[in-house]
């Protein structure tokens, strides 16, 4: 199996940034309500993990041990910034969007978590994949959290009316809990139950 | 006197109503993770305690002297906005900070640093911290409120995790299947204790400060006044 | 091993570095965001008056032909001479702007006034217009231009759903501002509903806080125009 495959099986399934390291799960609440904001959350949050970790792996050798924690987070957040700033001159209507997330990005503990963890002892080209793995990883499980959230919380999916009129005139009703941050939490919980019985998330790394 | 019972309030307020963990659900991922047993939950909790109480009234003073619109007009320069610095600033405040604690963890306590493992980096990311420092911004406390605002908080997040530790603790007598072991119980137990701090959220001990503050409001008197002293003109 | 001299030059170069990256960044973007920002203002106007521009051209064309920008003192006089773009920080407190939407036949004739509200929310500041008919007293429209609240739930009031059920509710019952009240769930659930309901509409379930925001946003910043509405319904007595 090639190493880039070897590397998304690894982050993606085995050693999922949610299920198995436990990182970014603030935001994996806060931005799930709807299925189209855990799309884009998890787009961005790949964006800017692969790139962190490509420019962290890249100073890794010359980074004094003492300050490394500062001078990780400060290149993190100022990539995020510099991207925010150019989303605001140029297209302002997506940076609109983005605006709320600009913050749990930076905060993202997968971002910092991979950066301390894989970055500063891999090389450049692994590391800008085992970003890209982690953020699909991550996307993934926003995408199924954010999916159920939807469809039972709401009756819709990316905004479109899924549950039909009918069910709702004999009595159907969506479940107001699923889109209350505390479910976000027992869902997460189930598909951690689920994801370990099918053999996954249990961080071997081959 | 009305002062204190104020930050009294806000005190109560950061720790239950608004609890900074189960309320506003931010700090996760090293409540998740540490809260496994009580020892290293009560480390994990004090060191996030700490951090908050040092960096919060930090913060404030970066915001107040240097970042907001107009504040360096101390120095001749009220047109100056620094306030897209805030972000950067206020990350390299709490990761300096952050830093600063794993040095002394690491000499006085060398079994606890290597149990909170990569956890003691990320306090620096932890979304509670950075959280409270723009809370502070966007609710324009004061000096003590942000003081009592952060330790209020962290108390708040230590008590979470305290809480979470003893009932996992407890849970290693209990069956639970396989699969749902660690993580999985973990993530449905926080949401049943969020559940369970929903019931305070109808709780409201701030009071509203009778002169109004914010500038609308100001003016709206002005012009409450204004409009009784018409209405008294027009019955002639 | 390192020495100190080393890490204090790095954490000096990495500082000198970003703050020169971040700042040559902020300062030549800066005029282009402003630019978008205006132009966003405008659009909201627009769309809370009713219009609907396409692009950055509709928006412009539109702006010059029927909108009539205006500034107010505290006592609602009319302050000539000045707009709204005028308007510096510190007189924020005492001059408020006011946009008069011309009939599109007649620019004389008023088909509505729209003015900039804000107010807290959950997690930020709202801000955005409403605009009403020409006595000030009834909802014509409303839209938010600068929010963070929850996506997904606070985010919601963004949303044209939601933006519509405030159209023809009234701010004032008889002379007296009550502002319009956003309900926990459907406004027609409420009791007050049967007395009320023109001063009701329905709220966001899951974002009870943001809709209690909005719902304080308009019982306050339609006073700041009160005076001025009165003056105009004395001048056409």
């Amino acid at each position: 199996m090639s190493t880039i495959k070897r590397i998304f099986k690894n982050t993606m399934w085995i050693s999922n940034p949610i299920a198995y390291q436990v990182l970014g799960v603030c935001s994996a609440l806060a931005v799930t309500v709807q299925l189209e904001n855990g799309l884009v959350m998890g787009a961005a949050l790949t964006i800017v993990v692969a790139f962190s970790n490509l420019l962290i792996s890249l100073m890794r050798n010359f980074i004094p041990h003492r300050i490394r924690i500062i001078i990780e987070l400060v290149i993190i957040s100022a990539l995020v910034i510099i991207v925010d700033q150019f989303l605001q001159a140029y297209l302002f209507d997506v940076s609109r969007r983005l605006s709320v997330f600009v913050g749990l990005i930076i905060t993202n503990c997968i971002v910092m978590g991979r950066a301390e963890a894989f970055a500063m002892a891999n090389g450049p080209w692994l590391s800008f994949w085992d970003g890209i793995g982690n953020g699909l990883g991550y996307a993934v499980v926003l995408v199924l959290v954010g999916g159920i959230r939807e469809i039972f919380g709401s009756g819709s999916l990316l905004g479109i009316q899924i549950v039909p009129e009918f069910l709702y005139s004999a009595g159907y009703v969506n479940n107001g809990l699923m889109v209350l941050p505390p479910f976000a939490f027992i869902l997460l919980g189930l598909i951690v139950w689920i994801a370990k019985t099918l053999g996954g998330a249990h961080g071997e790394e081959s | 006197m009305s002062e204190m019972f104020a930050l009294m309030g806000l005190f109560t307020t950061s720790v239950f109503i608004q609890n900074i963990l189960l309320s506003s659900f931010l700090g996760m991922c090293s409540f998740l993770a540490v809260s496994k047993r009580v020892d290293t939950a009560m480390g994990l909790g004090f060191a996030v305690i700490f951090v908050l109480t040092l960096t919060a009234p930090l913060n404030w003073v970066l915001n107040v002297f240097l970042l907001q619109p107009g504040a360096l007009a101390w120095l001749g320069m009220p047109d100056v906005d620094l306030s897209f610095l805030r972000f950067i600033t206020f990350i390299a405040v709490i990761a300096a900070v952050t830093q600063l604690v794993e040095m002394i963890i690491e000499k006085m306590s060398p079994k606890l640093y290597v149990s909170l493992g990569i956890f003691l980096p990320l306090i620096a990311v932890n979304c509670a911290i950075l959280g409270v420092a723009l809370f502070m911004v966007e609710r324009e406390y004061s000096f003590g409120q942000t003081v009592v605002f952060a330790i209020g908080s962290g108390v708040g997040w230590w008590l979470a995790i305290i809480a979470m530790a003893s009932i996992r603790e407890k849970m290693t007598y209990s069956n639970v299947p396989k699969g749902l072991q660690g993580l999985g119980i973990t993530m449905i137990t926080t949401g049943l204790m969020a559940i369970g701090f929903m019931c305070f959220s109808g709780i409201n001990l701030e009071r509203e400060v009778e002169e109004s503050e914010s500038s609308i409001e100001f003016s709206s008197g002005v012009i409450d006044e204004k409009l009784k002293n018409l209405k008294r003109g027009e019955k002639c | 091993m390192q020495s100190n001299r080393y890490t204090i030059a790095f954490a000096f170069t990495v500082c000198v570095i970003l703050s020169v990256l971040l700042s040559a960044t902020y300062m030549s973007l800066k005029d282009r965001q402003e630019l978008n920002r205006k132009l966003d203002r405008q659009k909201n106007i627009l769309i809370a008056a009713g219009f609907s521009p396409e692009n950055a051209d509709d928006v412009g064309k539109l702006f010059l032909t029927r909108v009539k920008p205006m500034v107010l003192s505290l006592g609602g006089n009319v302050v000539l001479g000045k707009l709204p773009e005028q308007i510096i920080s510190e007189e924020s407190q005492n001059l408020f702007p006011l946009f008069r939407i011309s009939k599109a036949d007649n620019e004389e004739e008023t088909e509505s006034f729209v003015y900039p509200i804000e107010g807290k929310g959950l997690w930020s500041t709202m801000y955005g217009y409403l605009a009403v008919d020409p006595n000030g007293k009834i909802v014509k429209g409303i839209t938010f231009y600068k929010q963070g609240e929850t996506p997904g739930l606070g985010g919601e009031i963004e949303k044209e759903w939601f933006r519509k059920n405030f159209i023809g509710k009234k701010l004032y019952d008889g002379d007296k501002l009550v502002g319009i009240n956003v309900a926990k769930g459907k406004a027609r659930d409420q009791a007050a509903y049967k007395t009320k309901s023109q001063h009701m509409v329905d709220g966001i379930s899951g974002a009870t806080l943001t809709c209690n925001g909005i719902t304080k946003m308009l019982k306050i910043n339609p006073k700041k125009y009160g005076l001025f509405f009165r003056q105009l319904r004395r001048i056409e007595l």
